[in-house]
């Protein structure tokens, strides 16, 4: 308690070396300063000589000196009885260990939890991209979006039609996923890994926090290349500077890593979940990737629908127009190249990205799941701090004669707040 | 009439009091003051800026530099609603203390 006490007393003594900066005592010296002349002014118009006139008012004053003096008293005198009332219910809480317990608990469980679920929450669910204007970014997908949630993915000859047609996206890129044993660096392990078309890094607006992206010319995997996540650079390079260049495995092909991304970039796949590890070329879908026929050309198959992808909207398209382009480009398609697939999977749907959370069939329940969590902990916290009220109030009531002080013998002005000190109701309350 | 030395507390009333009349310096009160009350009362000016800055700290005027006739620099004093409730509460006090006072003196 002694040591709160001295630790009060520096932390108030700073305050006043603080509340006494030099513009307060300037201002002072200006002020006493008008006084004076005010004063003097009215001397010598009652017709005092001004010698006398100074000495008048200086003697009426007080000193000019005295007068700084007791304003820099008062000033100081706040923050001194700040430290009797800190001083006060420290001691006071002191005595009651068992109410200080029940209220450290019930705010520690009532803060804990809601901190607890929103950092959940927020990770999943209210995190969008860290991407330049993240609103901008659509996913495209075979199907009609919101239709009964079936969402399909593309083929890379469909992300190529669309790229090189339609008139809606400024910028798009596809992607694949997989997940492969990565042996380099420190180790062996399986890495989540994305097969991204050359396009990622411009349509995302993002760059390499090291090293380059990927050319046009590599996206086919010809020159097999990687950049790999920071986080998988500190796990398994150990944050080594010289990594670029560097061979990496990956279900046992060698890729050379030519860039690592910035720290807050986890992937486009699962960011909320699993952060992605390594990307290669698109092309290196063919050997790594999910669909083990290493000898076809997924590149070229219209039916191999493994691609996910992003358009970037151009300057004043809307989602609705972007909608309609998208549906004639798929009749388009449909005509040129007739596919076997049902129906409704010809059709294009478009949904922003931020709009999607963890993913689009598990959003349906993550979302309404989790707004419910934050509601339920927040009325935890909100019982927890109404509870502390009662008891608070409870406590205050049973001690209202303690701090009565109010009496009409009060003096006015100085003295009703002194009477209302702590120290004093506290003694009058040892002689009661 | 000989002059009356203020009663320890009073000081803060009066200059609340006169700032409900409106914005003031210092020396402007200081004045009003010694007007008001025929000259009977007297602060000395000095106590004047101790009670009207631990006024300004308790949060009942609001203050600032403004340049004031023949270009000086003054410091403005206005009263704040919380200052006009706390004279109202003070105002009420006072005539209770009188009152009691009076009561007494007349019985003893």
């Amino acid at each position: 308690m002694a040591i709160l006490g001295r630790l009060f007393g520096r932390v108030c003594a700073g305050l006043r070396a603080a509340a006494k900066r030099r513009h307060i005592e300037s201002e002072l010296d200006a002020e006493i300063r008008f006084h004076l002349e005010m004063s003097i002014q009215a001397n010598v118009a009652a017709g005092m000589t001004p010698k006398d006139a100074r000495r008048a008012a200086l003697r009426d004053l007080g000193g000019v000196t005295q007068t700084k003096e007791a304003v820099r008293e008062v000033r100081a005198s706040v923050f001194d009885s700040t430290v009797q009332d800190v001083r006060y219910a420290v001691r006071t809480l002191g005595r009651s260990p068992g109410l200080v317990a029940a209220v450290v608990l019930t705010l520690a469980i009532g803060i804990g939890a809601s901190t607890a679920a929103f950092s959940v929450v927020n990770q999943l669910l209210l995190q969008s991209l860290p991407v330049a204007a993240s609103h901008e970014l659509l996913n495209v997908y075979r199907g009609r979006a919101r239709a009964g949630g079936a969402f399909f993915q593309l083929s890379y000859p469909d992300f190529q039609d669309i790229v090189e047609r339609n008139k809606v996206f400024g910028d798009a890129l596809a992607f694949s996923y997989f997940i492969a044993p990565a042996v380099g660096g420190k180790g062996t392990g399986m890495v989540l890994g994305e097969a991204v078309s050359a396009s990622y890094w411009s349509t995302l607006g993002i760059a390499p926090g090291a090293g380059r992206s990927f050319h046009p010319t590599e996206e086919r995997a010809d020159e097999p290349v990687a950049v790999i996540s920071d986080r998988f650079w500190r796990m398994r390079f150990g944050s080594d500077p010289a990594v670029l260049g560097q061979t990496l495995l990956v279900k046992g092909r060698p890729f050379t890593i030519v860039g690592v991304m910035p720290p807050d970039f986890r992937g486009l796949l699962q960011p909320t979940i699993v952060p992605t590890d390594i990307w290669l070329p698109a092309g290196a879908v063919q050997q790594v990737g999910p669909i083990p026929k290493p000898a076809s050309r997924l590149l070229d198959d219209r039916e191999a629908r493994i691609f996910l992808v992003r358009g970037r909207l151009r300057p004043g398209v809307s989602l609705v127009q972007a909608q309609e382009a998208m549906a004639l480009l798929a009749q388009d398609i449909e005509r040129q190249h007739p596919s076997t697939s049902s129906r409704t999977r010809r059709a294009f749907g478009l949904a922003r990205t931020d709009s999607v959370r963890v993913n689009e069939a598990i959003d349906r329940f993550a979302v309404p799941l989790g707004s419910g969590v934050m509601i339920g902990v927040g009325l935890v916290l909100l019982v927890a701090c109404v509870n502390l009220a009662n008891l608070l109030l409870a406590r205050g009531t049973s001690r209202s004669a303690e701090v009565a002080c109010d009496s009409p013998w009060a003096p006015a002005g100085e003295g009703s707040r002194d009477s209302c000190s702590p120290s004093t109701s506290s003694l009058r309350s040892s002689e009661a | 009439m000989a002059k009356t030395d203020l009663l320890q507390g009073t000081l803060e009333l009066l200059v609340l009091k006169i700032l409900a009349l409106g914005p003031n310096h210092g020396w402007g009160i200081s004045e009003r003051l010694r007007q008001v009350s025929r000259e009977t009362l007297s602060a000395s000016q000095g106590s004047l800026y101790p009670a009207l800055h631990r006024l300004e700290l308790r949060g009942f005027v609001t203050s600032e530099m403004v340049a004031s006739e023949n270009n000086r620099l003054a410091r403005v004093y206005t009263l704040t609603a919380a200052g006009r409730s706390q004279l109202e509460t003070e105002t009420a006090n006072w005539q209770q203390l009188v009152q009691s006072m009076r009561r007494v003196l007349r019985t003893t």
